[in-house]
Formats: C-alpha cells, structure tokens, sequence
C-alpha cells in the first residue's frame, strides 16, 4: 500500500465524506493553539478519490482548523485510488491506537469500526489489552452500541460525565431511560463508584419488583428527589442513595432507622455509644465509652450501668414486635422504664 | 419433571468393571460408553453425558456448617456431584470446573470405608445422607444405587440414611429390606417457587406421592423447606405446600423438618443473573452473615421461620423441627428455645431418630466426646 507526500490544495478536499472520521467529542483548543504555535507536525492523510478529488483519512482537526485559517494546501500522505479501503481503516485505527491516549467515546469508535472487518475473538484479545480495555466478549456488542448512542452519550463519556463502566451498564437499558440516567448523571456529578451503585440499585429493585428501571424512575419517591431544583448536586445524590438504599432494603432500613431513634431518645451523653451487630446479624453488641479524665469515666460508667439495669437496653436490643410492617423514622419512639434524667 | 437418561457414560479405566458401570450397562442399553484413563474437568456442561470416575477422597465428610450457626451434626456420604435439575438457586453452579453429572465408580472403597467408621464408634449414632453434592435419587433409575445403599444400611444398628430428592424417582425403593433405617427425604417449597425456579424438578403433587408411596412401604419420611425464598404471597404459598405435605403423608412417619431460609455465596449471585436472568432471587433484602455467606436480613428469617413453625406444631407438637444453620437468637425469637436448651441440634435430631425409628437406642447422647466437627458450634 504506497503513499505519497503531496501538497493538496484544500478545495480539493470533500469536507462532506466522513467514511474515515472518529471524533472525539471533545473541543479541540489545546490543538488548536499547537497548530497556531508549530504548525503540522505530521501530515494528514488523504485518500485519492479520482481526479483532484480527495477525502480526509487521518487529521481532520487539524485540516479543518488550516481551512477555517484560509491556507490554500497542505503538506498530506496520500494514498492513491485503488487503494484496499478495508486495509486503510485498518492503518488509520492502529494509527489512532498508537497515538495519545483515547477518550471512551473513540474507544468505542474503533471497536465498533474494528468489529465490521475481524472476528470478534480477535478484537477481545489483541485490541482490548492496547485499549485498556477488559477482556469480555460479553461486552463487545455493549461497546458497538455506545458507539452508535448518539453526540449526547458520546459527549458526556469523553467529557467523564459519565464514566465508561456507566455508559457499558446503561447500553443494557431501554433507550428513554437511558437519557434519563445519563442527564440525571450529568446534574448529580457524582464518582464512578456512585453511577454504578446508582444502577445497581435502580436495576436490582426493578428486577426485584418485576417492573422496569424507567418506569420505577418515575415513582414519586424518587421524582420528589429528581426534580427538586432547590438541591445541590452532592445533596441531591445523597438523598437519591439513601432513598435507593431504603427501597433495596426496607426491612433492614426500617430496624436501623428504629435503633437510631431509640438510642437518640435516651439522651445518654456523647461520649456513650452504642453499636448494634452489622445487619444485626448475631449477638455481639458493643458500647463504647470515651473519655479524657477518670472521673469523667465513673460518671459515664454510671450512666452506662443504669442504662444496662433499665428496661431500655432491653427494648432497643428487641427485633419489632410486628416484623411485618416496615418501619420509618417517622414513627415515633417511647422507652418504658429509662429515664432521660440519666 | 424434567430428568433424561444420559446418553453417553465416559468412565474411567480403573472403575471400568464397577458393579455401578455393571448397573449402568444393563440399564443403559442405547448409551454409548466410553472408556477414557481420566475424565478431564470441563469448563462447557454437556447435559448428556455422565462420568464415571474413581473417587480417591473420603466419602464421608462433615456437614459444612460453621462456628456461628449451630450445625445439625450431619454426615455426608459424597458418591458424587452436580446435578440436571438445573434449580436456579443452586450452589452446584458455582461449581463450573466440574459441571457434568459425575459419580464415582468405586463404591466398593465406599462402603468398605463407610463399614470400617461405622463399626470403629458403634455407640455413635450415624446420620448419614447423600444429597449434599447431588440429588440423592436422580440417576437411580439408571445407576440402581440405592438397592445397594439401604440394605447396606439396614443392617447398621447405628445408622440410618438419608435420601434427599427433588425427584419421584422411588421405583427401586420398592421391594427393598429397608430395615426402618432409611428415611427418605423431600426438598419443598412453595409452589410458585417450584414453578419458578425449580421448573425442571418433580411438581409438589409428584413428590408427595412419592413420598406416601415410600411411606406405604414402611420407609421413614423427612421434608426439608430450604431453601425458603421470601417472595409476594410467600405465607400462602408455604402454607399451601404444608397443608398438601400433611395432607398426603401421616406427620407420624416424618422423623424430622427442617426449615432454610436461602443462603449463598457472594459469587453465586451473578452466576444466577446469567444463568437464570429471569429469576428475582438474587433481589431478595440479602445481608453478609457472620460466615460470610449472603443471607435474608434476619427480621424476615425470623418471619418466615414463625410461620412455618406456628403452623407446623399444631399438626404434630412433636415433630422435631429444625432450622438448618441459623443462630441461637434466630432459633429463640423463631421457637421460643434454643437448641442448647434441649442439649444441642444433634442430639435433638438423635433424639427424634431414636424415638420416631427406633434407631441406635443403645448409642451414646450427645455431646459425645471428641466427636464431629471440632469447629462447629454443636449448641
């Protein structure tokens, strides 16, 4: 496959062919101010089409800045007509792969590209590990359909709105919900971990409730959370995981928010805590006393003993009388037999 | 019920002339047969083929329990693994290096051993089952096991067998000197759980007529509700299944229950969610129990537990109830007792062997000296 160098005028140029492009989605500033600075530093690519007609292969930022600065040619690698075109994209993808690093939104590009001309086994195994990408042939038809989710998907992922596991996960939901997820991701600004234990959440309660993730999106309890513009983006992701966390998990939800209720209506002093087994699983319960002089120990160690003595310790340690109902903390709490006057 | 006769039977040279391979000959006339010097784990099942290899471990094991639960003080007769009933919620899956039905071939090393430990304690009582890493009835049909197994142990005057199936595959029981050492044990579940997740096995109506036919022929009976799955309408699912349980068998002949709320490995989750992506059962309200294994969040075990056993003991007060390793609170907010109260699992599950089957009166009581497993909390 030989190429020439030859400087193109750029009207040559068809600037509508787009067979070879893989954008970024990304602004182009810092190239653009490179470009200003040393000009070209490798030439473009072009592919004879015929005559002195010419599509773009490789560069099209930087074509595309030199026309927007009105120079008439460029310096460019042309590749004759004729050329084996399935062998160029080839090149012009390990181009892309050997330069600097990716953005997800390309990423999947050139997966989804590689895809049409090798059989999936060897883009797994020779293209993803020159991606940093796992290994999974399970993943592959996910990352064929990031490829083609649309500038707005594409946009957030490059720009790590949302992350590439995120948008991997989200290629398994129904389109509107989807969007929906991915602008909620942009407004909430929240970590990697936090998107996927969002979807986590979302998937695993509908799976659980045999409904589907958009529609419990919708469900007023988490719309209440959604919409409330009065929330800033850290509030409103902690209010919406908590509220996930009590919809995965009321039962357990319900007994933690009757233990804290229970405890904070003793009134014990600060310096006294007392700690349930994790899940309540089993029996070993703890109290812990802290203290900075011995006579601020007896006087906790009083109050402890009294608490261990009263009917309190007894109560707050008790599964709910009726497991059946789901607590709140809006119950309200009463402790026979405690003082707070401890 | 869904259960095909294997096709194919690779054994291995050594087993090659194996009273079980003898079996399998004469009831497998259209199988092909293969003799190979190692069957090979595999990473691919193939639902048609059977292994036949030669054991080189102990077959009797300890039950797995742990120190944080109490453990029945069961023993587990390992003749072989996996299993086609392909239940959604079962552990067997996580087993993927070996995901064939596989047997193994030299059961005369079996019971030669199962005779020597049996006979160095003979003031221990036994209670050995084989439905742990396999269903204990499954290949029956085929393999005639069985007819080898009970009269092996009707003549132990210190042990009884358990056979625990999801099958109603009882025909070789029938004509067998059982000797009342056998009981013959049942998985159940609620119906809607038995549709959804165990769709391959015998339907509740075919198990209970299995097990009365057992009970007609003088075998002892056992039911085991676990894994219980907590599910929409669970109280009148179990219920149902209980009612149609005393229905079709006398609460006379069971010798014991046991009640299991679904328990898991962590992995086991996303084997299921792509083995069986129709299941909800990996969205149950599961915490991390104090064995590390994932289970029911204990409001609701304790919940499903009530139930089973308010209704349980007003058929039979008697009928030795159990919870399969679950801890002293669980067993106190769920009975009103904890085994430690009554001497500890295993002798609550002696004592209903010795009194229901009349079994190894003349064995110790618990708690036996040095006995079981030394890391399980016998409570």
């Amino acid at each position: 496959m030989d190429a020439a160098y030859s400087s193109i005028p750029l009207r040559h140029i068809d600037w509508e062919d787009s067979t070879y492009a893989i954008r970024s989605f990304q602004p182009s500033t810092e190239l653009e101010a490179s470009l200003e600075r040393l000009g070209f530093l490798t030439a473009p690519w072009l592919l004879c089409q015929g005559g002195e007609r010419f599509v773009v292969v490789d560069g099209f930022k930087r074509l595309q800045w030199a026309r927007r600065r009105g120079l008439p040619d460029v310096l460019c690698r042309v590749y004759p007509e004729g050329t084996d075109t399935g062998e160029l994209r080839l090149r012009r993808l390990e181009g892309k792969l050997f330069a600097p690093p990716l953005n997800v939104a390309e990423k999947a590009q050139i997966i989804s590209e590689l895809l049409d001309f090798l059989p999936a086994q060897i883009v797994v195994r020779e293209y993803f590990p020159r991606l940093g990408v796992a290994s999974r042939v399970e993943s592959l038809e996910r990352w064929r359909g990031l490829a083609a989710a649309g500038d707005e998907m594409l946009e957030a992922v490059a720009s790590q709105e949302i992350f590439d596991r995120t948008a991997l996960e989200l290629m398994g939901w129904e389109e509107r919900a989807r969007l929906e997820m991915l602008s909620l991701f942009k407004e909430l600004k929240c970590s990697a971990s936090v998107q996927l234990e969002i979807l986590e959440r979302l998937t695993e309660i509908a799976l659980g409730r045999a409904r589907k993730r958009g529609d419990l999106l919708h469900d007023a309890e988490l719309q209440s959370i959604v919409v409330d513009s009065t929330l800033n983006h850290r509030r409103k992701t902690g209010l919406l995981r908590e509220r996930l966390t009590r919809m995965r998990f009321p039962r357990l939800r319900a007994r933690e928010e009757r233990f804290n209720a229970q405890w904070e209506s003793l009134s014990l002093p600060g310096s006294i805590r007392l700690t349930h087994p994790p899940a309540f699983e089993g029996e070993r319960w703890q109290l812990q006393i802290t203290f900075s002089r011995p006579r601020e120990l007896m006087d906790l160690l009083d109050s402890a003993g009294k608490f261990a003595r009263s009917p309190a310790l007894k109560s707050i340690m008790a599964p709910p009388e009726d497991p059946g109902v789901t607590g709140s903390s809006q119950r309200s709490v009463t402790i026979e037999g405690f003082s707070k006057e401890l | 019920m869904i259960v095909h006769p294997p096709k194919k039977v690779l054994i291995e040279a050594e087993v090659a002339n194996s009273p079980l391979v003898k079996n399998l000959r004469e009831r497998l006339p259209s199988a092909g047969f293969e003799i190979v010097e190692r069957v090979s784990d595999r990473r691919e099942a193939d639902p048609e083929v059977l292994e036949i290899v030669a054991f080189r471990g102990r077959f009797i094991k300890t039950c797995p329990g742990t120190r944080h639960y109490c453990c029945c003080g069961y023993r587990i007769l390992h003749f072989g693994t996996q299993c086609s009933l392909d239940c959604t919620y079962c552990i067997l899956q996580a087993y993927l290096n070996q995901p064939n039905l596989r047997l193994f071939g030299n059961t005369p090393d079996m019971f030669r051993e199962l005779e020597e430990e049996l006979q160095s304690h003979p003031r221990r009582l036994y209670r050995i089952g084989t439905g742990e890493f396999t269903d204990s009835l499954l290949l029956d049909p085929w393999t005639g096991f069985s007819r080898d197994l009970i009269p092996f142990f009707a003549r132990q005057p210190n042990a009884v067998v358990e056979l625990k199936t999801k099958t109603y595959s009882v025909g070789c029981l029938d004509d067998l000197e059982h000797g009342g050492h056998t009981i013959v044990a049942w998985s159940l579940n609620a119906p809607e759980i038995r549709r959804r997740e165990e769709s391959r096995a015998a339907g509740i109506r075919d198990r209970l007529s299995a097990a009365r036919y057992c009970a007609e022929r003088g075998y002892w009976l056992a039911f085991h509700f676990d894994p219980m799955i907590h599910h929409e309408n669970w109280r009148q699912g179990y219920g149902e299944t209980l009612d149609r349980l005393f229905d079709a068998v006398d609460p006379g002949r069971v010798v014991y229950l046991s009640l299991g709320a679904f328990r898991f490995m962590p992995e086991l989750k996303a084997v299921i969610q792509a083995r069986h992506p129709q299941s909800r059962i990996p969205y149950g309200e599961f915490i991390r129990g104090l064995d590390d294994k994932m289970r029911y969040f204990r409001d609701i075990r304790v919940e499903l537990y009530s139930f089973m056993v308010e209704r349980l003991r007003k058929v039979d007060p008697d009928l030795c109830v159990y919870l399969c390793m679950e801890g002293e609170d669980i067993w106190r907010e769920s009975f009103g007792f904890s085994p430690e109260e009554k001497g500890g699992l295993p002798a609550m599950l002696d004592r209903a062997v010795k009194e229901r089957m009349k079994v190894g009166l003349h064995c110790d009581e618990w708690p036996l000296p040095s006995v079981w497993t030394p890391e399980s909390r016998q409570c």
